[in-house]
């Protein structure tokens, strides 16, 4: 009995998820009037396409600007990701290894940052980013978000696991702050370092409101925020198309999580001092 | 540590004689740290303080500052019915979504924590959305519950049940914007739980089943008190995701129906980046800060962690 209800409730949770984004798959895959005329009556053809189609992926790859603007959302997220774990991992050195006053404040301030939504200060960062003649420019888009309390959390957390011992090794060697951080901290935090880019890379799929307002070119625009564009909720919006838009869009995304999931794994180096 | 202690010295060590006590070991921390320290400067605390700097200021149209206000955007904002309405609605989302996504989240950790195979894919289902994007998610949602061509409505209407007009209805448009959040949200909620149960040692629930206590006996009186870091975590991100649907309400409702969605965050957004009214806007942000910074300090309050298991 309880079995039944555990199963019940897993398959509950597989098809709540699951179903929306089958659904939006299927509906790239159609023609948006066949969408449309089958929506009247329940049936199979009003979740699957009658005729499956590549019609609507043929009209986004026409759309003039589409391929620049998702290699906008591309290079912006590999240099957020780049960026971002570096300046972590500095940071995270520094807080995590090297001894100072109000190194604690410091951090303090640092997560404190996180308790500041991007909805909630919005006009503010506009106008500062004014003032710095980066607005319609590809560093305005970026470099307010290089800094990341998450990932420094992250790799502070992860270096702290290092044994010291390894430090104290490197020193007697002679090696400086830099030796110490390049030859016995990074090769043991890999593991974090490549979670804390895929993190910040996937992230800027989430983008939305900060494109939207600070970058006004149509071709320095991100592929979401163009997309979005495409859609009129309370007119008869052109749906495969939004969603064929939609799956070219998170392609590059899913691929490189798919590529290097397998090296989130820890580093078993960390255990190796105790 | 001594050796530790030594490459503060390194280098830096005759200068850092002379420098007075607070900033001892900042030689080459610093240097580590100000890449960070830089971009959190210019772009987290300036935007609070020029925020601060403005909403004491009166603006032309054109964005110029033309005259001192005083504390008068304040007095004028907390005023504005509208915008009172627009912070009770804000509050209303986080009470919606929170408690609604703690559940789902906390049922879905103590449901799916098994290590099978049926878990494992139930529980890289919840996390999905996580990879769609917030963009995409609510371009899916617009569609699900699009009034014509959506599946929600073929379904309702398939089983008898009147179509509902989502955007264009008050309380479905409330609902379909937080349920947004929380089905894009709830993955995480669990993943955090997750984390709490897997870090809770098994040795006090067994004891508790060798005294004859029952399943629901152990959950509630060992799991439960033993989440409560887990609780708080949760709780604050749910908080502060709850103060993100800004997104969605600009793609979806634009405020309405009838001020249905007309969040605080969506006023401000329209006072800065439609009448360009910018002390206004200030003020606004400001207030809705200090209100979502008063329910966290609250919430953490409540929250306290009395138990643990170290």
């Amino acid at each position: 009995m309880s079995r039944a209800l555990l199963l019940l409730a897993r398959a509950a949770a597989a098809a709540a998820f699951l179903a929306p984004i089958a659904l939006l798959l299927s509906a790239s895959f159609r023609e948006n009037g066949e969408m449309y005329r089958h929506a009247a009556e329940l049936g199979w053809r009003t979740f699957l396409p009658a005729a499956p189609t590549l019609d609507a992926y043929a009209r986004v790859l026409e759309l003039p600007l589409f391929a620049r603007q998702l290699l906008n959302t591309v290079a912006l997220g590999g240099f957020m990701a780049t960026a971002t774990t570096l300046t972590s991992l500095f940071a995270a050195y520094a807080l995590a290894r090297l001894p100072m006053r109000g190194r604690g404040g410091v951090f303090g301030l640092m997560l404190f940052t996180l308790f500041v939504p991007v909805d909630v200060v919005l006009p503010p960062l506009f106008f500062v980013v004014q003032d710095l003649g980066l607005i319609d420019d590809f560093s305005g888009l970026a470099l307010p978000f290089v800094f990341s309390p998450i990932g420094v959390y992250l790799l502070r957390q992860a270096i702290q696991e290092v044994p010291r011992e390894l430090d104290q090794a490197c020193m007697l060697d002679g090696g400086g702050a830099w030796e110490v951080l390049r030859t016995a901290i990074v090769p043991n935090v890999r593991g974090a370092l490549i979670a804390c880019w895929l993190m910040h890379f996937v992230f800027v799929w989430e983008w939305y409101l900060w494109p939207l307002t600070a970058m006004r070119r149509d071709d320095g625009q991100l592929a979401q925020v163009a997309i979005a564009g495409l859609i009129d909720p309370l007119r008869s919006t052109d749906y495969a198309l939004v969603f064929a838009a939609a799956v070219l869009a998170i392609l590059p995304a899913f691929a490189t999580f798919a590529l290097l999931q397998r090296f989130l794994t820890a580093s078993h180096a960390t255990t190796g001092g105790k | 540590m001594s050796a530790i202690e030594h490459i503060g010295g390194r280098g830096a060590a005759a200068p850092a004689r002379r420098l007075p006590a607070a900033l001892r070991g900042w030689g080459p921390a610093a240097l580590f740290l100000a890449p960070a320290l830089i971009l959190l400067g210019l772009f987290k605390l300036w935007p609070i303080a020029a925020a601060v700097d403005a909403s004491t200021g009166v603006f032309s149209p054109g964005g110029v500052r033309v005259g001192d206000a005083g504390l008068a955007n304040y007095a004028d904002v907390l005023a504005d019915e509208r915008f009172r309405q627009g912070l009770w609605l804000s509050l209303f989302a986080a009470l919606a979504k929170v408690p609604v996504q703690v559940a789902l989240g906390l049922g879905a950790a103590l449901v799916l924590q098994a290590n099978s195979r049926a878990s494992a894919l139930a529980r890289a289902a919840m996390v999905s959305p996580m990879f769609l994007g917030l963009p995409v998610t609510t371009f899916l949602f617009a569609y699900l519950f699009d009034l014509n061509v959506g599946v929600v409505n073929a379904v309702l209407a398939g089983m008898g049940l009147p179509r509902v007009a989502w955007l264009t209805d008050g309380t479905a448009a409330q609902l379909l914007v937080v349920g947004l959040s929380v089905w894009r949200d709830v993955g995480l909620t669990m993943l955090v739980f997750l984390a709490g149960l897997a870090a809770i040692p098994p040795q006090t629930a067994q004891a508790a089943r060798l005294d004859g206590a029952g399943e629901w006996c152990v959950l509630r009186t060992i799991t439960l008190p033993l989440l409560a870091r887990s609780f708080q975590f949760a709780v604050v991100l749910g908080t502060l995701a709850s103060f993100q649907m800004l997104a969605p309400v600009l793609m979806l409702t634009r405020g309405g129906p009838t001020g249905a969605t007309d969040l605080a965050s969506f006023q401000i957004y329209e006072a800065a980046f439609v009448y360009f009214d910018l002390g206004r806007a200030s003020a606004m942000s400001l207030v809705l800060l200090l209100g979502l910074m008063a329910v966290i300090a609250l919430e953490i309050r409540w929250l306290t962690v009395r138990w643990t298991y170290e």
